[in-house]
C-alpha cells in the first residue's frame, strides 16, 4: 500500500466510466422527458430529486473508488449482519408501498434497504468464496455459501420484493459458477432450484401471481399488468427507426402507459428515440459490461475477481429483465433498470458498483 | 485486509473460460433483445405507429351495477337506473368550442363550466369531459342520431342509484357520493377509482362493501372517428359491442363485472308509506318495529331528503340546499337523542312494581302538586285525587311518579332504565346512533367542573321519575323499551337487514336471526303497566286518558304519551298561551310509544313529533292514523307507489 496514487491513475478505466456516465445522463433526459410530457409537471419533481441522486451517486462512485475493496471485504461479514437487522427491522416497521415493505424513513429519505443487501450479499459472498478456495469441492462450504445467500433471499422474499429477491439468487448462481463449483453440484442446485419454484410461489403475494400468470396468458388481466405490456410494446414499437423525438412521444403524453418514469422508462426513451436510440443504448450497456468481464479477468487478487464478477452478475440480470419485459419477452417483475430508472436507492447502488469496478482496476496495476 | 495473493485456485478453474461462458449468456440475452426490437420497431414499427398515433387502444371502464335493496315483501326500494352522460373529448373535435356551440341545439348545459373544463384538459386531449349529465333518453338518441355534425361528442351510460320511493325511507337507505381522497387512499386495493360512488350515510354506507359490486373493463380496438358505446344490459351490466357508427369493435380484453348482492330489508314498504303520509307535515321520527323480534318496519324522520339528488351530477344546487338547511335533514331524528318526557314514566311504574314499593292496590293522593323543599307541579293542577298505577299511567299522573321515584332514589332508577335499553346504543346497523343518557350521581361527578354542580339533588331524583331533567332517550330506544311490554320482558336488538344475497339470489350470504335477551322478569308487573296503557287510550271515567284520540273501532292501540319540555316552566311564562303564541323553536317536543296490533305481529311504535305541543293532539293523532292505515291498505299502497314511479322514469 506503500505504492501512490500514480499507480492507481495508470489503471483508470475511463471507458467504464464514460459508459455509466452517458447511460444516466439519458436516464435523466428520459426521466425528465417523462414527467414533463405528463402534463402535469409542477407536481412531478421527478426529475429534479433524480438529479440530486445523480449527483450523490457520484460522490458515492468517488468514495468506492478511494477506499481499497479489500479493505471493505475485511468487514464484510459485520456489513452482512447490519444489513441483515435491517432487513429484519422493516419487517416490522417498514412503510407499506404498493402493498409490500420496503422503505426506511432516514432523515426525511425514503430509503429502500432491500438495495444495500445486494451490496452486502455481494461482499460476504466474494470474501467467503475467497477464503475457502478450492474447498468449494466440498458440501460443507457449498452449504454454507447457499445459507449466506439465502437468509437475506427469504427475509426480501417476506416483504415481499420478488425481483430483488430474484437478483439475490442469480447473484448466488453466478458467483458460485465462477468460482469453480463443480458441474454435478451445479446441476444438482439447479434442478433443486427449479423443484423449489412452488414454495417460493407460496410467498408472491396476489398481485404477483397475476403479473405471472397473466405473462402466461395475457387475457387474464387486460387491464392491469398486461394492459402495462401491451401499451409499453405500442410505445416501442411505435418508435420506429428513428423515433418520434425528444418530448414527442404520444403514448407517454397521454398517460397510457403506467410507471413510465421508473420501470417502464425503456419504452419512453425507445418510444422517442426509435431503433437507433435503442441500439445505442445496448451498446452502452454491452461496452460497460465486457468492460467489467476483463476487469473481473485481470484483477489483482481472486478476491477482486470475485466481487467484478458479483457485480456483472447484478447489472445484466437486472437489465435484461427489465428490457426484456418492456419489449414482452419477460414477465413483469418490478425490477428497475440500472442507471435509468427513476429511484435514488436503486441508482446509488449501481453507481457505487461501478465505482468498485473502478477501483479494482486500478488496483490491479500495483505491485 | 489481506494482503494480494496469486491465486492458483483461480487457474485450477480456468476462470478466463468461465468469463467467456458468461460472456456467452450476456451476448444471447442482448440478441433477444435487438430481434425483439428489430421485429417490434422495423418491422410492425408502421402498425404500432398507427395503434398510438390514433390512440387505436382504448381503455374502458366497465363499472359494475350496485347490488339491488328489497323490502321484506320484495318492493324494490333501491335499484339502478341508465344515465346518460354527454362528453366532449377535444383532441377528436376539430373545433370544441364550434361543437359545444352546436350542441346547444339539442340540450341546455352549463357553456362557462364546459369552458373552464376545456381548458383544464389541455394537457391531455384525449380524455373525456362531461359536459351534461343525466339527459334523457330522447336527448342521448337525437345527439345519437346527428353525431356526424357533433365531432368529438360522446355518450356515455352508466348505471346510476334509483330510490324509487324518492323522500321515502331516506334515512334507512341512506345516499352516495363521489368517493373522497381519504377513502380512496384507505379502498383503493379494493378497485375504487377517483369518481366512483360510494355509499355516505344509512345503509348504503354500512352494506357498501355488499352492495358495492366489482368493476370490470374492457380494452377494445376503436375507430378514429368513432367512439365506443357502453350499453346496459336488462341487469344494468355494461359492456361495449360496437361504436357511434354502428361498426363492430374488436374486443382484445375483457373483464366482465360482477354487480353487488341483493340486501333485503325487514322494512315494509306498505307500513313505511303509510307512516310517511301519517306524519303530514309534523317534523320528527316515526319508529314502527316488530314487538317480537325488533324487525324495523318503518322508519321516518322528517324533514327529509330524496337521496336521487346525491347520485346525479346535474342536481348539485338541490343537493347543496339540503346540506345547508338549517333543519338539517340529512340527522336521523329516530336515533337523536331527546327528553323522554312522561313516556319514561313506564320505566319508574315497572321499577316501583318490581321493587314492591307499590301493590297493584297502593293507592296515592295527587293534590296538583308535590312538595320536596319546593313545589312540583302536576300536569293537571286541579289534581287527580286518589290514584292506583293504572290509573296514574293513565292520566299521566306527575304526581304519582314523583312519589315514586322519591321512593326508588335515582341509583334503581337508572338500574331499571337500562333494563329497559336506555343509556346505551340498540346496536342497528345505522351509523351515527347516539347513547342517550340516564343520569345518576356518578355521571354528574364526572360531567360538571364546577363542585357546586357537581352534587345530586334530590330534586333531580323527582323530576327523572317522569323523565323530565337530565334523561335523553331515542325514539328507537323507546320503541324497544315498550316492545317489552307486550313481547314478555325482553329486551330486542332492532335490525334492518334481513339477509344478503348474491346477485342472482342462488346463494344467502348472510342471515339475519332476531336477537333479544330478557330483561324484564316480573311479568304481573308488565301486566299491570300494559292496562295503564289501555286505560290511556279507551278511560273515559273519571277522566279522559291522555291518548283517548287513539280510540277506534278498527284497531287496537294502547300506549304512552310524553311530553318533553324544551324550555324551562318560567320561560314558557306560566299564563296559559295558544301553541302558535309560543315561538317555535320553544315548543314542546310530542310524543306516543304504543303498541299497535299488526295483521301478523304487534307493531312497537314511537310517534315523536319535534316542537309539536302537546302530544295528545299530534303524536297521538299521528298514530291513529298510521294504524288505520295498516289496517286498511296493508298489501296495497307500495306496490301502486313504487310501479307509479317505475313507468315514469
Amino acid at each position: 500500500m506503500k505504492n501512490g496514487h500514480r499507480n492507481l491513475t495508470k489503471g483508470f478505466d475511463s471507458v467504464t466510466l464514460a459508459c455509466t456516465l452517458l447511460l444516466v445522463c439519458l436516464g435523466l433526459v428520459t426521466v425528465f422527458s417523462s414527467s414533463y410530457t405528463s402534463g402535469l409537471d409542477a407536481v412531478k419533481p421527478y426529475f429534479s430529486r433524480q438529479l440530486v441522486w445523480a449527483l450523490l451517486g457520484l460522490v458515492a462512485m468517488l468514495i468506492a473508488v478511494l477506499i481499497d475493496y479489500r479493505f471493505v471485504e475485511a468487514y464484510a461479514y459485520q456489513l452482512y449482519g447490519v444489513t441483515l437487522f435491517l432487513l429484519v427491522f422493516l419487517l416490522f416497521s417498514g412503510k407499506e408501498v404498493h402493498g409490500s415493505q420496503r422503505w426506511i424513513h432516514l432523515m426525511g429519505v425514503q430509503v429502500q434497504p432491500s438495495e444495500f443487501v445486494k451490496l452486502s450479499t455481494l461482499f460476504v459472498l466474494a470474501r467467503f468464496l475467497d477464503d475457502i478456495g478450492d474447498r468449494i469441492h466440498e458440501v460443507k462450504f457449498l452449504v454454507v455459501a447457499l445459507l449466506l445467500a439465502g437468509v437475506p433471499t427469504g427475509l426480501i422474499l417476506l416483504q415481499p420484493d420478488l425481483g430483488t429477491a430474484l437478483v439475490l439468487i442469480v447473484l448466488l448462481a453466478g458467483m458460485l459458477f465462477a468460482a469453480g463449483i463443480k458441474r454435478s453440484h451445479f446441476a444438482f442446485l439447479a434442478a433443486a432450484g427449479i423443484a423449489g419454484i412452488p414454495i417460493f410461489w407460496q410467498f408472491l403475494k396476489g398481485y404477483q401471481k397475476a403479473r405471472l400468470l397473466a405473462f402466461v396468458n395475457p387475457d387474464l388481466d387486460p387491464l392491469g399488468i398486461s394492459y402495462q405490456v401491451i401499451q409499453s410494446q405500442i410505445a416501442v414499437g411505435s418508435g420506429g427507426l428513428i423515433g418520434k423525438g425528444w418530448l414527442a412521444g404520444t403514448q407517454s403524453q397521454l398517460n397510457f402507459l403506467p410507471e413510465q418514469h421508473t420501470d417502464f422508462i425503456f419504452s419512453v426513451f425507445a418510444e422517442q428515440w426509435g431503433f437507433l436510440g435503442a441500439c445505442l443504448l445496448i451498446l452502452l450497456y454491452l461496452g460497460l459490461l465486457f468492460q467489467a468481464i476483463k476487469i473481473a479477468d485481470t484483477a489483482r487478487d481472486f478476491q477482486g475477481s470475485m466481487l467484478a464478477v458479483g457485480i456483472i452478475v447484478i447489472i445484466v440480470f437486472q437489465v435484461l429483465v427489465n428490457l426484456l419485459m418492456t419489449v414482452g419477452l419477460c414477465p413483469v417483475t418490478g425490477i428497475p433498470l440500472p442507471f435509468m430508472s427513476y429511484g435514488g436507492s436503486n441508482l446509488l447502488t449501481m453507481m457505487t458498483c461501478i465505482g468498485i469496478l473502478l477501483g479494482i482496476r486500478m488496483r490491479s496495476f500495483i505491485f | 485486509m489481506k494482503p494480494y495473493l496469486r491465486s492458483r485456485h483461480r487457474e485450477q478453474i480456468h476462470f478466463h473460460l468461465r468469463l467467456r461462458v458468461l460472456s456467452i449468456i450476456i451476448a444471447c440475452g442482448f440478441s433477444l433483445l435487438f430481434l425483439q426490437l428489430v421485429h417490434l420497431q422495423i418491422f410492425a414499427g408502421t402498425t404500432f405507429r398507427s395503434l398510438s398515433d390514433r390512440n387505436r387502444i382504448r381503455l374502458l371502464r366497465l363499472q359494475a351495477p350496485r347490488g339491488l335493496v328489497f323490502d321484506r315483501h320484495n318492493n324494490i326500494l333501491v335499484d339502478n337506473r341508465p344515465s346518460f352522460t354527454v362528453s366532449i373529448i377535444p383532441g377528436e373535435a376539430s373545433n370544441p368550442a364550434a361543437t359545444l356551440q352546436k350542441l346547444r341545439r339539442f340540450l341546455e348545459f352549463d357553456e362557462q363550466e364546459a369552458q373552464r373544463k376545456l381548458e383544464a384538459a389541455r394537457n391531455a386531449p384525449f380524455s373525456q369531459i362531461a359536459v351534461a349529465y343525466d339527459v334523457s333518453l330522447e336527448q342521448a338518441a337525437a345527439i345519437e342520431e346527428c353525431s356526424l355534425e357533433l365531432p368529438g361528442i360522446t355518450i356515455t351510460a352508466e348505471p346510476c342509484r334509483r330510490f324509487p320511493l324518492l323522500k321515502g325511507a331516506a334515512h334507512v337507505l341512506g345516499y352516495l357520493g363521489e368517493i373522497a381522497p381519504r377513502e380512496h387512499e384507505r379502498l383503493a386495493d379494493k378497485g375504487y377509482v377517483i369518481g366512483d360512488y360510494i355509499g355516505k350515510a344509512g345503509l348504503e354506507l354500512v352494506a357498501e362493501e355488499w352492495l358495492h359490486g366489482e368493476s370490470g373493463g374492457m380494452q377494445v380496438q376503436v375507430y378514429a372517428d368513432g367512439h365506443p358505446q357502453i350499453e346496459l344490459d336488462e341487469t344494468g351490466n355494461p359492456s361495449v359491442r360496437i361504436d357511434s357508427a354502428g361498426r363492430e369493435l374488436l374486443t382484445l380484453g375483457k373483464k366482465v363485472p360482477k354487480a353487488g348482492n341483493v340486501v333485503r330489508l325487514t322494512i315494509d314498504a306498505d307500513i313505511q308509506l303509510a307512516a310517511e303520509a301519517a306524519m303530514g307535515s309534523y317534523d320528527g321520527a316515526i319508529v314502527v318495529m316488530g314487538a317480537e323480534t325488533g324487525a324495523i318496519r318503518a322508519l321516518v324522520s322528517r324533514p327529509s331528503f330524496d337521496p336521487n339528488s346525491f347520485v346525479s351530477p346535474g342536481r348539485n344546487a338541490e343537493r347543496l340546499e339540503v346540506l345547508n338547511d338549517p333543519r338539517h335533514p340529512l340527522l336521523n331524528r329516530a336515533l337523536q337523542a331527546y327528553s323522554p318526557g312522561s313516556t319514561f314514566k313506564i320505566v319508574t311504574a315497572y321499577a316501583a312494581l318490581a321493587e314492591g314499593i307499590v301493590s297493584p292496590d297502593t293507592k296515592v293522593y295527587c293534590s296538583g302538586s308535590f312538595t320536596l323543599g319546593r313545589k312540583f307541579r302536576c300536569w293537571k293542577d286541579t289534581g287527580h285525587g286518589s290514584l292506583n298505577v293504572v290509573q296514574a299511567l293513565a292520566y299521566s299522573c306527575d304526581v304519582f311518579f314523583y312519589t315514586m321515584a322519591m321512593e326508588l332514589g335515582i341509583e334503581r332508577l337508572e338500574h331499571y332504565a337500562r333494563l329497559f335499553g336506555l343509556g346505551a346504543a340498540t346496536g342497528i346497523e345505522l351509523p351515527g346512533e347516539m347513547k342517550g343518557l340516564i343520569p345518576s350521581p356518578e355521571w354528574k361527578q364526572k360531567t360538571f367542573k364546577r363542585p357546586a354542580d357537581q352534587k345530586w339533588f334530590l330534586g333531580e331524583t323527582v323530576i327523572a321519575g317522569i323523565g323530565q331533567g337530565y334523561t335523553l332517550a331515542t325514539p328507537l330506544q323507546l320503541t324497544c323499551a315498550i316492545a317489552t311490554i307486550v313481547n314478555g320482558g325482553r329486551l330486542v336488538t332492532p335490525y334492518l337487514i334481513e339477509r344478503v344475497e348474491t346477485p342472482q339470489s342462488d346463494k344467502v350470504l348472510l342471515e339475519r336471526a332476531p336477537a333479544q335477551r330478557h330483561a324484564l322478569n316480573d311479568s304481573a308487573a308488565l301486566d299491570l303497566i300494559q292496562e295503564g296503557l289501555k286505560q290511556a287510550v279507551v278511560s273515559r271515567q273519571p277522566f279522559f286518558g291522555t291518548a283517548w284520540r287513539a280510540k277506534n273501532d278498527t284497531v287496537s292501540i294502547l300506549g304512552k304519551t310524553g311530553t318533553a319540555q324544551v324550555a324551562a316552566f318560567k320561560e314558557r311564562a306560566d299564563t296559559a298561551k295558544e301553541l302558535e303564541q309560543i315561538p317555535y323553536e320553544l315548543r314542546d317536543h310530542a310524543w306516543f310509544a304504543s303498541i299497535i296490533d299488526g295483521p301478523d305481529e304487534p307493531y312497537a311504535v314511537v310517534v315523536f313529533c319535534e316542537h309539536s305541543g302537546h302530544a295528545s293532539e299530534s303524536a297521538v293523532l299521528v298514530t291513529l292514523e298510521l294504524a288505520t292505515r295498516i289496517a286498511e291498505g296493508a298489501g296495497t299502497i307500495a306496490s301502486t307507489e313504487t310501479a307509479q314511479e317505475g313507468h315514469s322514469t
